[in-house]
């Protein structure tokens, strides 16, 4: 589903460049539950971006569901984004000015889907999510962990192919933390979406099937 | 504290540059149009006042009530000045004054010119304040052949100023021929001041015109008597002393009056500080303007140049208080941690509103650079001769900087109170925003949109009737029409055939007819009175003019009485006489012409001689041989204009000479009758341009701000699959609302005003819904732009930037 092939990410600095990921060829199937570990600035985040299609590679090839990436048309990198990728962050980035409901609709209102089917499924996520009493509340209004579970039903709202997660339980304490994970975990086996997530938390990548570890932007 | 304070502003300021900028132009530009048009009020209000004898200053006025009619004017005859002098003891000295739009063609040393005459009594220096440069002003009009002439004048002719004792000659002139002797140069005063609103080249003693026309007429009102009172004086009392001479001094003509016409006025006057003239200037009834006055005005002028100059001012206040407001939650942080460490409300207050004060202080400077700059732009719309100097003089400046620092009050205040007063636990912890929904903001972008889509619409109402006015049929074909003055003593029954004589192989010139206009005059027919327009014209006349013939026949050489007793007439005419077989018709005229009698040849289409603001007049056209006239009119090729007009002047000079040849465009003539309509044309449509430039200026910063501060929003929309599209939209979607609400606010207000404008043409256009669609669809097209390009910018950049941010 995720082919990288000899990916590299540099910067320009002064006369040179900065490389901040270098050839990387990386291997995701669909299923897959992956953790992407490595001290601070090794490029985990950037990695991420790129599979998420945040940020474009400045070297290799990736095929995304089979699709040569960097060869399609911002429309149609638009499109493969609305319809097989949610993102999960470590901040939530939710939006301040919209309700928990409206937050989640939001990914289903850009890929256009009518109105009753977005009643439906935003219910069974606040359902699912326990979240049915919170979904006029407005995102300062709620735990962190709470903010994150929008987070989470945001990002699945649209029924993706994957998940990337930058370090979705960064930012919340343990119990909140075991929850949001086993909620991907749960994902991941039922419903079968496939999870990249960035994490320093060993526990963390203890739920998922495979690890991958980067040094210095480097593959370790 | 003070170096803190400073240090902070500084660096705030440059760290908001952008901002700082908008907020700069855009008051500076506000403020410069409030510079300019303080001046302009100012120099409304300085004309005349340099007289010494102000404030015992007085113009005479008359007012006439006739048949219920009352009309006001600033006109008396010969003999009001000199009784009211000898019979009330409180007039210390009187002067009549006549010219202003009196021209006559003077000679000297070989060259010719027309020059502006002014008619006055010898205590003409006495009573007004014009400086003599040479000669003695006591003696200057004593003598009935001596004449003063300006600085400008003796230049034209001499090429120096000091021309006492030389002579001038006046060509074709009654009273000239008359006196029989050279006119004497006795003095040379310094050209009239631009705010004076007497205005001449050359000034005659009053006698010199008697000596051609005397009138002893109480009832006549066509020069201006200004007397010097009292000190002491009541002026009323005066005027109960005038009106009381009149009575007993007109009896007699008025009865006379009524026994001739059956009609009998009744005249009251009053009296008019000559400070008050300029801006009522009472003129004197029909076309003719020879009081003595010239270059009137009105006080809306003044007030439209404030109003439009304090709200473009207003509109630039707004921008800076809703980029204030909008790029406080940047500095509610600051805020929070000032009052976090123990800083006061006032304290904070007090910095906000010193940082705003710099600001306005630096605007303020460049408002006089930019002031100073476009002076001689602003003196061509306005059609004055400010002198930036005037800042000065006046306490203008004083007055100025105190519009300047309450308007700054206002802007800076509100802005620093909201911030002010926030909570330092909300910003700090919470990252609320500030001001909520910002109403107040909205409000104010609502308030300066609707300001420049009314501009906009009155703009386009502007230059819809004005090209209405351009290209409508006028009846007639003015193109390559000119007119040449011919002086009243030269112009002989047959001048137009003497030139058709000269001209008639000269390949450019197709047509040449003589003519006169004698403004309005009386018709009776049997016993009704038909006022309407005079004008002379010759068989020529008709075919060249292209106005087509109606009913009977032009003018012809092969019915020899035609010259004496027949007219014809337009449509008007006919209408308001109420004649069911015009032709043939006997109608009376004065006896202008030493025949009152005369019979109806034929009737004319109506046609646009006036201005658009009037119906067609009925208008009556005797034959110009004998009726007399004052100009040839030519027809010329649009190719090779310049010899056509060198042949004719050739003519000209050979057949009249010493007389000034001068012409004008007939075309040009017309426009004559809009200038005020074109030059607010043009001020409108500036104010217009300025105004959305400020207030695009205003959206731009606003639309920036929002963009900033909503960058992790549209990383994140971004994220959940926005395309450039959707982020333009977004941001586009509430100042489109804002101005959408604009237009519905200006349209009506702009409709009525501009219907109320267009309600003093009587030939005029329809406001339109096209209009309102363009000017409004103009307006959001812009905010789109403006908006959507930010937005768009917002949106091309990657979103893992954008989340970065935070």
């Amino acid at each position: 589903m995720i082919k990288l092939d000899k990916i590299s990410k540099y910067y320009p600095a002064g006369f040179g460049k900065t490389y901040v990921l270098r050839h990387i060829d990386l291997h995701i199937k669909e299923g897959e539950f992956v953790s992407i570990m490595g001290p601070s600035g090794s490029g985990k985040s950037t990695l991420l971006h790129i599979l998420g299609l945040l940020e474009e590679p400045s070297e290799g090839e990736y095929l995304f569901l089979d699709e040569p990436v960097q060869k399609l048309s911002e429309k149609k990198r638009t499109e493969l984004h609305r319809h097989h990728i949610g993102f999960v962050f470590q901040a939530y980035h939710l939006i301040d000015e919209l309700t928990v409901y409206e937050n989640i609709e939001t990914p289903l209102l850009y890929k256009g889907t009518p109105s009753s089917e977005r009643k439906s499924r935003v219910a069974e996520l606040l359902d699912r999510f326990n979240m049915v009493a919170k979904k006029d509340l407005f995102p300062h209004q709620l735990s962190g962990g709470q903010q994150q579970l929008v987070g989470v039903a945001r990002a699945i709202v649209h029924n993706p192919k994957v998940i990337f997660a930058d370090e979705p339980t960064g930012n919340l304490h343990s119990e909140q933390s075991i929850e949001i994970m086993e909620l991907f975990q749960k994902l991941n086996q039922e419903d079968k979406v496939t999870i990249v997530q960035v994490t320093h938390s060993e526990i963390n990548a203890g739920y998922g099937n495979r690890v991958v570890r980067l040094k210095d932007g480097w593959l370790a | 504290m003070l170096k803190n304070f400073f240090v902070l502003a500084r660096r705030h300021l440059w760290q908001t540059r952008l901002y700082a900028c908008i907020n700069i132009s855009g008051l500076s530009v506000g403020t410069a149009c409030v510079i300019l048009a303080a001046l302009y009020v100012a120099d409304e209000h300085s004309f005349d006042t340099f007289h010494s004898n102000n404030p015992h200053l007085y113009r005479v006025t008359s007012t006439v009530i006739q048949d219920g009619n009352i009309v006001k004017s600033g006109g008396t005859g010969q003999v009001q000045g000199p009784a009211f002098k000898a019979q009330v003891p409180e007039v210390l000295q009187y002067a009549r004054l006549m010219g202003g739009d009196i021209y006559g063609d003077v000679k000297s040393c070989n060259k010719a010119f027309k020059l502006q005459l002014l008619f006055a009594d010898d205590t003409f220096f006495n009573v007004f304040s014009f400086k003599m440069l040479y000669g003695n002003a006591a003696t200057a009009l004593k003598n009935v052949n001596s004449v003063v002439i300006t600085e400008r004048t003796a230049l034209k002719f001499f090429n120096r100023t000091d021309v006492t004792g030389q002579t001038l000659e006046m060509i074709a002139d009654p009273s000239a021929m008359r006196i029989g002797k050279p006119l004497v140069i006795a003095g040379v005063i310094q050209d009239p001041p631009a705010n004076s609103s007497i205005q001449f080249d050359i000034l005659f003693p009053f006698r010199f015109m008697q000596v051609s026309f005397d009138d002893t007429s109480w009832l006549n009102a066509y020069l201006g008597t200004f007397v010097v009172l009292h000190p002491k004086a009541n002026p009323d009392l005066v005027v109960r002393k005038f009106n009381r001479i009149h009575e007993i001094n007109s009896r007699e003509q008025f009865l006379a009056h009524k026994k001739q016409t059956g009609s009998s006025p009744q005249i009251v006057y009053g009296l008019q500080k000559i400070s008050d003239i300029h801006l009522n200037p009472q003129e004197i009834s029909g076309q003719s303007r020879e009081g003595g006055v010239i270059n009137g005005s009105k006080p809306i002028y003044s007030y439209l140049f404030l109003g439009i100059a304090l709200f473009i001012l207003l509109m630039a206040s707004i921008n800076f208080i809703n980029i204030t407001i909008a790029h406080s939650l940047k500095r509610a942080k600051e805020v929070g941690i000032r009052k976090a460490s123990g800083s006061s409300r006032i304290q904070i207050l007090m910095q906000l509103m010193g940082e705003s004060a710099i600001l306005c202080i630096i605007a303020f400077v460049c408002a006089i650079g930019i002031a100073y700059l476009t002076i001689p732009v602003f003196n061509q719309l306005a059609g004055k001769q400010i002198v930036f100097k005037e800042i000065l003089r006046t306490n203008l400046l004083i007055w100025i900087f105190f519009i300047f620092l309450i308007n700054n009050l206002l802007s800076g205040v509100y802005p620093a109170y909201l911030l002010s007063g926030v909570s330092p636990v909300q910003v700090l912890y919470q990252r609320e925003k500030l001001g909520g929904k910002n109403l107040v903001g909205k409000t104010l972008v609502v308030f300066q949109f609707s300001i420049a889509i009314f501009l906009g619409i009155a703009t386009m109402v502007f230059y819809g009737q004005m090209e209405f006015i351009k290209t409508k049929n006028l009846g007639y074909n003015p193109e390559q029409i000119l007119k040449i003055n011919i002086p009243a003593l030269m112009a002989d029954h047959d001048i137009a055939s003497k030139f058709r004589n000269e001209l008639h192989d000269t390949p450019n010139i197709r047509q040449i007819s003589f003519a006169g206009e004698f403004g309005i005059r009386e018709t009776k027919i049997q016993d009704r009175n038909i006022p309407g327009y005079y004008r002379s014209i010759d068989p020529h006349y008709l075919p060249m003019m292209e106005v087509k013939l109606k009913l009977g026949r032009n003018f012809s050489p092969s019915f020899p009485s035609d010259q004496k007793y027949a007219v014809i007439v337009n449509e008007a005419f006919v209408k308001a006489a109420d004649l069911k077989n015009p032709v043939g018709t006997l109608i009376k005229t004065d006896s202008h012409s030493g025949n009152e009698d005369f019979t109806i040849a034929g009737v004319v289409n109506d046609f646009h001689f006036g201005s658009f603001r009037e119906r067609i007049q009925p208008m009556v056209m005797p034959a110009s041989g004998q009726y007399g006239g004052d100009a040839i009119w030519v027809k010329i090729d649009d190719k090779k204009q310049k010899e056509a007009i060198s042949s004719l002047e050739r003519t000209f000079k050979k057949l009249l000479p010493g007389a000034v040849f001068t012409y004008t465009f007939l075309n040009e003539e017309n426009t004559k009758h809009y200038e005020q309509e074109l030059r607010w044309q043009k001020i409108i449509g500036n104010a217009t341009a300025l105004s959305i430039f400020i207030c695009s200026i205003g959206l731009f910063g606003l639309a920036n701000l929002s963009v900033t501060q909503r960058t992790r929003e549209t990383g994140i929309r971004i994220v959940l699959g926005a395309s450039v599209s959707d982020i333009v939209i977004l941001f586009s979607k509430s100042f489109v609302k804002m101005i959408i609400t604009a237009i519905f606010i200006a349209s009506p207000i702009a409709y009525l005003l501009m219907n109320h404008w267009l309600a003093g043409f009587a030939y005029r256009i329809d406001i339109t819904a096209w209009i309102f669609v363009l000017s409004g669809g103009t307006a959001v097209a812009i905010a789109f732009f403006t908006v959507g390009l930010q937005g768009a910018k917002a949106a091309g950049i990657s979103p893992a930037k954008l989340l970065r941010v935070d």
